[in-house]
């Protein structure tokens, strides 16, 4: 068989010549549009002068110069104070999500297509105008009454529920066949049992969704953030980069600094994730 | 293969008691508790930091809010304001038009996307976190980038791909005339990367012996894709359109960094006009009444699509 | 059974969310707060500057300066971007820092809320040696102060002198000769290489009311008003006048009758107008002293010339700016905030905010006429801007709000200036009804 059956277009690796080039060709045009103007932010975060209205992709006077101006502002405080959050955010986010998707999309259950509603309807509130209620919120915690004002746990807590991971998690579990369920509980295997071994690994490609845009979600938070943070030195990188772009004193280069460190650990994320959706492919469990 | 014959085919593949089964609706095994012991993590979250201040912000739209000196109480003047404003409703048509060209733009490109960057290669692997990026570049960067591309000169890089097809220099994001296009095709070139990572991971999902027997029917990438893929992707697609409605209406950052709603109204969205009757002026009342009206409309949206979804299936 | 699950758990939201709207009606603040024990009190003080700069330094120096002479503790916070949110923030707990150090333009904002203490400047020690149009920047629309006026500055006309001196052309003296200097720019390739540049950047966005913000020198030196003052803090819209409107006309000729501006102005903000000079793609920028330094490196101190723009037709009014030091109300340490604002205009306070010839001075202009520019700035170009400033500035008009209108007057220019089809009259009839709609909403509408 020429074609093989690991992808819709069948594009295997003993294909004619000319799909190759054609492939080819379109992956170079894929790569051009999609990064070539973020690379060109990355070589102007390397360059000491550029000609604003070009976009290069080549360092002109190549120096780390911005870098360290960059660096005179506390950036790596920000990027620490990022990396935190996002760590355990993504963590924490990814288990609630779980855990909800599960009963959202396994259980039948009276109240099940209001709280699916509840759900999306968290993702239609617009964020502006909660700022300063969630701001009160967060300084007297209801039933709780602890004060989450400038500490990272109160830029860590709210954002561990979000929709998006939840619907995400949630159609891709539906499609999970009766049969596996049913085999574990004639196994003998409890909720919880069902869920880890059986459930969750065959929905690893989901897993790698919400993983990605989780963390990106987390690491661009802006508002939140700033209204959690009352001095600097809690500030995370998306506000620091904020204020370094409205700062007169500033230039672009280091503006452009900040954006590159903003930008490579959500690649470098993406990166690891994908894994977990192929890994989807080969385990095969649902492929029977 | 003919294509009825094809679809009789994975029909007939699905009622085969040996294959899996798609399941409908859940099975209720044990407690009632159960499931709301599992969604209780997420509902106490969401009730703290999403319903609580939501529910404030809902008052603060009847308010005239004043934090220092305290609110008061206006009843439906904000809402007035807005509705009455003359700019509302073409921020409403833009937002429209908006929403629906980036949803279809985005959808269509990240399709094809997928479709190309599927499979286990160590070049895709490259290829795909490439093409990845403008979901990751933070969007105040985007717009930079995007201003220097749409450079109005016939220098720009923007002006002179349109040289390539031999048309004539546009102004793009400073003209009233083509600002709306400007930022939209901004918007499908970040969405459609987002929609392809979520699509991928449905093909990803595809059952692959399908892929086989519509082979051995003798049914060529063409078919395959109409008459297997593209039923396997439903519920992706179902989850790229309901959340490129809620995207759609809440579009703001890319219009307000790149044009500002202007010129001359020409971009303005539901959301910027939100921002300057409300923020700019810190009328904090009417911006509440626009997220109210805003929200309202979203919930309509997408309980159309999800009935839409239900009649479907 | 399965239906009252769900009625319960909906009916529990709702309740909720309801009861905790319930909770935003609150009092008004700080009518009479318990004040503190003199000896122990201290001061919160926020200045609009970005955390991490040298701005920030300075300000850090200030506060240390401030304590060793008065004995007070100070904690110095700067916050740059969405200044505003977390201001609010505060003001909805009721705990406004004691001291905020802000635009002169926000007076009318801040004042409206309710935040500001009002001053009495024969009670502020030292108050006689401030400047008299520095207590222009601090006045509200009902004329009294709400603020002490801490620093000035003003626009001047950034220039290249090599361009100039490449096309042949004279410092221009009047606005025909301004023109042609801009069309020679633009059209005489004045950098020899054939590089192509143009005359004026103007920071043409709508954002932030930049447009606006950027012209209005050019506007009322072209004749243009946006109010007239009954004198009893009422206003009425004059946008609309013959002046404001061949004034907007001229404007908008730069763009569609002389072709002078930068292309693509109308969306770009300041920093990219900034890196437009700098890089030498337009040869001419309105601007305010503090980017002598930034300048000075790039395009390079030899090319630049800092030149008083030409007055015209009205004669010459540059932007008057400043920051002012505003006493927050419900401060449980209003002796110290007196304090605070007395030894910020004193000549040792304001010559440690003016940091010399470093960067990331509070102090462009100083407001204390006691202060000798020329014996703490080595840069000579600074008194130009002081005299400047002197003669010809203006601050923002004494509205209640003026962003409104900053904001719909950059609309009105931002829409000229992207379509040249439209008629100048009429758009600005558009905008003077906007103006006294607005007017009327800030309850300052005159008759």
């Amino acid at each position: 068989m020429s074609t093989s059956f690991d992808s819709a277009l069948g594009l295997g690796t003993n294909n004619k010549p000319w799909i190759k080039v054609i492939n080819y060709f379109l992956w170079a045009l894929i790569v051009i549009v999609f990064a070539g103007p973020l690379v060109a932010i990355i070589v102007g975060a390397f360059s000491a002068t550029r000609d604003p209205s070009q976009l290069s992709l080549i360092p002109q006077n190549p120096s780390l110069e911005n870098f360290s101006t960059a660096l005179d502002r506390n950036v790596m405080l920000y990027l620490g104070n990022s990396l935190i959050v996002v760590g355990f955010g993504l963590l924490f986010q990814m288990l609630v999500s779980v855990f909800a998707a599960y009963a959202l999309a396994r259980k039948k259950f009276r109240g099940r297509g209001i709280a699916m509603l509840l759900v999306l309807a968290t993702l239609m509130l617009p964020e502006e105008i909660l700022a300063i209620p969630l701001s009160r919120v967060l300084s007297d915690v209801p039933f709780i009454g602890i004060n989450l004002i400038n500490s990272l746990a109160g830029m860590i807590v709210p954002v561990i529920a979000w929709g998006f991971s939840i619907l995400v998690m949630t159609e891709f579990m539906k499609e999970v066949p009766m049969e596996l369920e049913e085999a574990a509980r004639i196994d003998g295997a409890g909720e919880l049992r069902t869920f880890f071994s059986v459930i969750l690994p065959t929905c690893t490609p989901a897993l790698g969704v919400i993983g990605v845009f989780g963390f990106t979600m987390i690491w661009d938070q802006y508002l939140l953030p700033l209204i959690v943070a009352s001095d600097s030195d809690m500030f995370t990188l998306p506000l620091a980069l904020r204020s370094l772009r409205a700062d007169p004193e500033v230039g672009l280069g280091v503006v452009l600094v900040g954006a590159t460190l903003a930008l490579l650990p959500s690649v470098i994320a993406f990166l690891c994730f994908q894994k977990s959706f192929m890994r989807g492919l080969a385990s095969g469990a649902v492929k029977g | 293969m003919s294509k009825s014959a094809l679809i009789e085919r994975s029909r007939r593949s699905e009622r085969l008691p040996s294959a899996p089964t798609r399941r409908r609706s859940g099975r209720r095994t044990g407690a009632f508790w159960v499931p709301w012991a599992f969604l209780a993590p997420a509902l106490v979250l969401f009730l703290l930091f999403k319903f609580i201040p939501m529910g404030e912000a809902v008052m603060t739209s009847f308010q005239n809010v004043r934090p220092f000196l305290g609110n008061q109480w206006v009843g439906l003047q904000n809402y007035n304001a807005l509705l009455s404003s003359d700019d509302f409703q073409g921020a409403v048509w833009h937002t429209l038009l908006l929403g629906v060209g980036q949803t279809v733009g985005s959808l269509l490109l990240g399709f094809t996307l997928a479709l190309l960057l599927e499979g286990q290669a160590k070049r895709l692997w490259f290829v795909r976190s490439a093409a990845f990026l403008p979901v990751v570049a933070p969007m105040a960067v985007i717009a930079e980038v995007w201003r220097i591309i749409y450079h109005p000169t016939g220098d720009g890089i923007a002006n002179q791909i349109l040289s390539w097809i031999a048309l004539e220099p546009s102004q793009w994001i400073n003209s009233p005339d083509s600002s709306l296009v400007s930022v939209m095709l901004v918007g499908i070139w970040r969405g459609a990367p987002y929609d392809m990572i979520i699509i991928v991971a449905g093909l990803v999902s595809v059952d692959r012996s399908l892929y086989e027997a519509s082979a051995l029917d003798g049914a060529g990438p063409l078919r395959r894709i109409l008459y297997v893929t593209l039923p396997a992707l439903r519920p992706v697609i179902a989850i790229l359109l309901t959340l490129a409605a809620i995207r759609g209406m809440r579009v703001f950052t890319e219009v307000f960094l790149l044009t500002n709603g202007g010129p001359n109204g020409s971009s303005e969205v539901v959301m910027t006009l939100i921002y300057k009757l409300g923020f700019e002026r810190n009328q904090l009342g009417i911006a509440a009444a626009g997220s109210v009206l805003l929200f309202a409309a979203t919930v309509a949206l997408t309980l159309l699509i999800q009935l839409a979804r239900r009649r479907k299936e | 059974m399965k239906s009252k699950i769900s009625v319960i758990l909906s009916v529990g939201m709702l309740a909720a969310t309801a009861l905790a709207g319930c909770s935003t009606g609150s009092e008004p603040q700080g009518s009479s707060v318990k004040q503190n024990e003199e000896t122990t009190q201290t001061l919160e003080i926020w200045q609009r500057k970005a955390p991490g700069s040298p701005s920030d330094t300075v300000g850090q120096e200030v506060a240390k300066a401030f304590s060793e002479a008065t004995g007070v503790q100070v904690e110095f916070s700067s916050i740059l971007e969405d200044f505003e949110i977390k201001l609010q923030q505060r003001a909805s707990q009721g705990d406004l820092p004691d001291i905020v150090i802000n635009d002169t333009a926000q007076l009318g904002n801040m004042k409206t809320q309710g935040l500001l203490r009002e001053i009495e400047p024969a009670a502020i020690e030292g108050s006689d040696k401030i400047k008299a149009r520095a207590w222009d920047g601090a006045k509200a629309a009902d004329g009294k102060f709400y603020g002490v006026p801490h620093t000035a500055q003003t626009v001047a006309l950034f220039n290249r002198s090599d361009w100039r001196k490449n096309v042949g052309a004279e410092v221009p003296t009047n606005w025909d000769e301004l023109v042609k200097l801009w069309e020679a720019y633009s059209t005489g390739d004045p950098t020899g290489t054939g590089k192509d540049v143009a005359g004026l950047g103007v920071p043409g966005a709508t954002k932030r009311g930049y447009i606006s913000w950027n012209t209005s020198s050019f506007f009322w030196s072209g004749g243009g008003e946006y109010f007239k003052d009954d004198g009893s803090g009422k206003f009425t819209s004059e946008v609309a006048s013959e002046g404001s409107v061949a004034a907007a006309q001229w404007i908008r000729g730069l763009v569609c009758e002389h072709d002078v501006l930068q292309p693509g102005a109308g969306s770009q903000d300041t920093t990219n107008v900034k890196e437009l000079f700098q890089t030498g793609a337009v040869g001419s920028y309105l601007v305010a002293p503090y980017e002598l330094a930034s300048f000075d490196l790039n395009p390079g101190r030899d090319v630049v010339e800092v030149i008083a723009p030409p007055a015209g037709p009205a004669g010459l009014t540059t932007l008057a700016e400043g920051n002012n030091v505003y006493l927050m109300a419900g401060s449980a340490n209003e002796l110290a905030q007196e304090k605070f604002a007395e030894w910020a205009v004193s000549v040792e306070g304001q010559t440690v905010a003016m940091a010399g010839d470093r960067e990331g001075n509070l102090v462009r202009i100083p407001v204390n006429s006691e202060v000798d520019m020329s014996k703490l700035r080595t840069d000579s170009r600074w008194q130009m801007f002081e005299d400047l400033y002197e003669k010809n500035g203006r601050y923002v008009p004494a509205v209640p709000n003026w962003a409104p209108f900053l904001n719909s007057s950059a609309e009105t220019l931002n829409t000229l200036i992207s379509d040249c089809s439209l008629d100048v009259a009429d758009e600005m009839k558009k905008l003077d009804g906007k103006f006294t709609a607005e007017l009327e909403a800030q309850g300052a509408l005159a008759g």
